[in-house]
C-alpha cells in the first residue's frame, strides 16, 4: 500500500465508514498524533476518543478529500468535514445545525502505518456554525 | 539544494518574522487567491494578502514564524510551523489580552511556473487561539 493509500483508508474507514477500531492497524503502536481538537499529543486510543465524541455528535458526519499529495514519508491531505448536530457533542446538547469545516491532516508514514500525525481542523468555524461560540 | 518554491516560501515566513510584510508578500502572484481558513477570510490579490500580513502584528506586534517545517510536492508546497507572540493589540472583537500564545498552523501553497504562488491555503486552530488567550471558555 502506497502512503498515499495509509492516509486516504484513514479517512475512507473513519470519515465514511464510522468504522474507528478499524482505523487502528492505519497507526503504529507507538503513532503521535498533533490535533488542534486536544491541548496535547496523543496516542491512538487518546485520539479514537475523539473520533467516538465526533460521531456521538454527529451521526451523518462526511468528509470530502480535497487534495492530497506525497513526498517521501509525508503525505499532505486538504478535507472538508461536514454532519448534523444531533447528538452529544462533549457535553454540548444537540443543535440540530449543520457545519461544513476544511482542514489538513499532514502524516508521516513508516513501514506503511501512520507513525505521526499533524491535524489542524478549523474548531473554530465549527463551533460558531453549530452556534455554541460568537461569530467574530 | 532546497525546492525553489519551498526556498520562496521560507524566504517569506523569514521575511513576515521581520515584520517587512511587502517582501514577505511578493511570494504571491500580484492576482493569487489566499484562503484563512481560521478566519474564513480570502485575499485575492497580492495587496489584500500584504494587509492581512499587517493585521497580524497589529495583533500581535511581537509574531513570528518557528519550527517550519516544509514538503514540496510537483506544483504544491506544505508548511507546517507554530505562529508565537504576546496579544498586545486588539483582535476584533477582542481587546488586546497581553498574553503569550503559541498557534498551530498549516499552509498549503500551488506555485505557478514563474514560482509565484497562485493559491493559498492557511489552516490554524483559531478555537485554541483564543482560549490560551483567554476570549473564550473552552465549551462546557
Amino acid at each position: 500500500m502506497s502512503n498515499q493509500s495509509v492516509s486516504t483508508r484513514f479517512f475512507e474507514t473513519y470519515g465514511q465508514r464510522h468504522d474507528v477500531e478499524g482505523c487502528r492497524p492505519l497507526f503504529a503502536a507507538d503513532a503521535v498524533i498533533h490535533s488542534s481538537t486536544a491541548p496535547a499529543s496523543l496516542d491512538f486510543e487518546g485520539y479514537a476518543q475523539i473520533g467516538y465524541a465526533f460521531l456521538n455528535g454527529f451521526a451523518d458526519l462526511g468528509v470530502e478529500i480535497l487534495d492530497q499529495f506525497a513526498a517521501g514519508d509525508r503525505v499532505a491531505t486538504r478535507v472538508a468535514w461536514s454532519g448534523t448536530h444531533t447528538g452529544e457533542l462533549n457535553g454540548i446538547p444537540p443543535t440540530g445545525r449543520t457545519f461544513r469545516s476544511e482542514a489538513i491532516v499532514i502524516d508521516r508514514i513508516v513501514n506503511g502505518q501512520i507513525k505521526e500525525r499533524w491535524d489542524v481542523s478549523n474548531m473554530l468555524s465549527m463551533m460558531q456554525q453549530l452556534g455554541v461560540m460568537p461569530a467574530a | 539544494m532546497e525546492n525553489k518554491n519551498v526556498a520562496s516560501l521560507r524566504a517569506a515566513h523569514d521575511a513576515f518574522s521581520a515584520h517587512d510584510f511587502a517582501r514577505a508578500a511578493q511570494v504571491v502572484a500580484p492576482t493569487g487567491r489566499v484562503v484563512d481558513h481560521g478566519r474564513g477570510l480570502t485575499a485575492n490579490s497580492r495587496a489584500e494578502f500584504e494587509v492581512w500580513l499587517q493585521d497580524r502584528a497589529a495583533m500581535s506586534s511581537d509574531i513570528r514564524i518557528v519550527d517550519q517545517e516544509y514538503i514540496a510536492a510537483g506544483d504544491w508546497v506544505t508548511a507546517r510551523f507554530r505562529a508565537i507572540g504576546v496579544q498586545d493589540g486588539p483582535m476584533p472583537p477582542f481587546p488586546a489580552s497581553g498574553k503569550p500564545y503559541s498557534l498551530d498552523v498549516c499552509e498549503v501553497w500551488r506555485f505557478g511556473p514563474d514560482g509565484l504562488a497562485v493559491e493559498g491555503h492557511n489552516y490554524s486552530n483559531g478555537l485554541g487561539l483564543l482560549m490560551q488567550l483567554g476570549h473564550l471558555s473552552a465549551p462546557a
